[in-house]
């Protein structure tokens, strides 16, 4: 049982998602869609109703923190209530957590390298900017959205960014959880918050969708 | 005493602090340094540098850490005067300098070998000035003379963010991205052959050099 959560075919959004590693529309078009997030397990609101042995999101939740760890991460995730739309983990192929990868072992890197950098450099992220920045991440690879890639702000807030010619689209991993958006086509120009534990804006997801198609 | 004084016991950023001295930007229109040969004229054209990796890095393409320092310290720029054709030469070499003094470790900086400069991009004056968002009138963007005694042809990028919400400030970032690659980059003739791939990592149209 998932309480709190939203269990629903939804094959109008999975068919319009990108890059969801060579999955078929039809196949898309059949899958249950569960609704889900990552929080810190030091978020307040971590504890999770999610009953695991039922949902497909836990199984996900290992693959996630498995991967996580790999990069030393002490970073846990959890899921809570429902705000994301998630495929079940036989729909993510390897190939999908793999384009990850480097975005990941970039963040994990960004406070090393940042020492070496002089000048117009920017802060040394601190460590819950960079837990932001992974749980963030870790939320994108839970929307079946394209590996992104990072950008690192002078105050040490991590970001995500994609770009296909003019299109380019971007996300600021926030601390407390307020996560900054701008999207452009190079001449309409949006923005806003991606609240979290919360749905990815529809205008997000429009930018993010124009830039992958 | 100069616009460019600071008062050193502000916990504001150095753009908060210039930007407070002239909230309504007139000072745009006066000669605030001295060494300059003047205010920077609306028709102006401006160099910005765009450099490996403290400001782009070759995966994903050009983002908007480009102008990201216009929000704090202030953001660089060399005015070209007497056009592009003019100054290239010039311009190219001083940025050189810059990223080379920064692979060696000038200034008491500590060494950064992967320094480099990859081009610049190019924009006016009034282009930037009139860089705003949507929802808000006011004019954020100032760009004021700001010559040395050893480079007369310096000019400083500021936004003035007073106000602005995280997510405002982020589109004006992505705005002045998009502003500065419109004319393309001019790749530095000083990049090498095996160092090419940053510069067609950026996504942008590419000026290559002579």
């Amino acid at each position: 049982m998932i309480s709190n959560s939203v269990l629903s075919r939804s094959p109008a959004f999975l068919s319009t998602m990108p890059m969801t590693g060579g999955q078929s529309t039809a196949t898309q078009s059949t899958v249950y869609v569960v609704s889900e997030y990552f929080v810190s397990t030091k978020h307040s609101a971590a504890k999770s109703e999610v009953d695991y042995l039922e949902s497909p999101v836990e199984q996900i939740r290992a693959q996630v923190n498995e991967w996580l760890s790999r990069f030393g991460s002490r970073t846990r995730v959890e899921t809570e209530d429902a705000t994301l739309l998630l495929a079940p983990p036989s729909q993510i192929p390897q190939e999908y957590f793999d384009s990850y990868e480097p975005v990941f072992r970039t963040v994990m890197l960004y406070r090393a390298r940042v020492s070496n950098w002089s000048g117009d450099a920017a802060d040394i992220p601190l460590e819950a900017q960079k837990n932001a920045a992974l749980l963030g991440l870790a939320n994108l690879v839970l929307g079946l959205l394209p590996a992104p890639s990072p950008m690192l702000l002078e105050d040490g807030t991590i970001g995500a960014f994609w770009r296909r010619g003019q299109c380019y689209a971007s996300i600021d991993f926030e601390v407390d959880g307020e996560h900054s958006w701008a999207g452009t086509d190079g001449t309409k120009f949006h923005s806003g918050t991606w609240k979290v534990p919360g749905q990815m804006p529809p205008e997000l997801i429009s930018e993010l969708l124009s830039i992958n198609h | 005493m100069s616009f460019y004084d600071l008062d050193s016991e502000s916990k504001l950023q150095r753009v908060e602090q210039l930007v407070a001295k002239d909230k309504d930007g007139v000072k745009q229109t006066e000669k605030v340094s001295e060494h300059s040969p003047g205010p920077v004229a609306d028709a102006e054209l401006l160099a910005r540098s765009l450099e490996y990796p403290n400001k782009f890095t070759d995966t994903g393409g050009l983002g908007e850490t480009l102008f990201q320092d216009a929000f704090t310290h202030g953001a660089s720029a060399q005015r070209l005067i007497h056009g592009w054709e003019h100054h290239s030469s010039d311009v190219h070499n001083r940025f050189e300098f810059r990223a080379k003094n920064r692979r060696e470790g000038a200034d008491g900086r500590s060494p950064d070998p992967e320094n480099l400069y990859i081009g610049a991009f190019h924009m006016t004056a009034a282009e930037l000035r009139a860089c705003k968002l949507d929802t808000d009138t006011a004019s954020r963007v100032r760009v004021y003379d700001a010559g040395e005694d050893s480079d007369q042809l310096h000019a400083e990028i500021f936004v003035d963010a007073t106000g602005l919400a995280r997510h405002q400030r982020k589109e004006m970032r992505v705005r002045l991205m998009v502003l500065a690659q419109q004319r393309g980059l001019f790749v530095s003739p000083h990049l090498s052959a095996e160092n090419l791939g940053r510069a067609e990592g950026t996504q942008c149209e590419l000026h290559m050099p002579a």
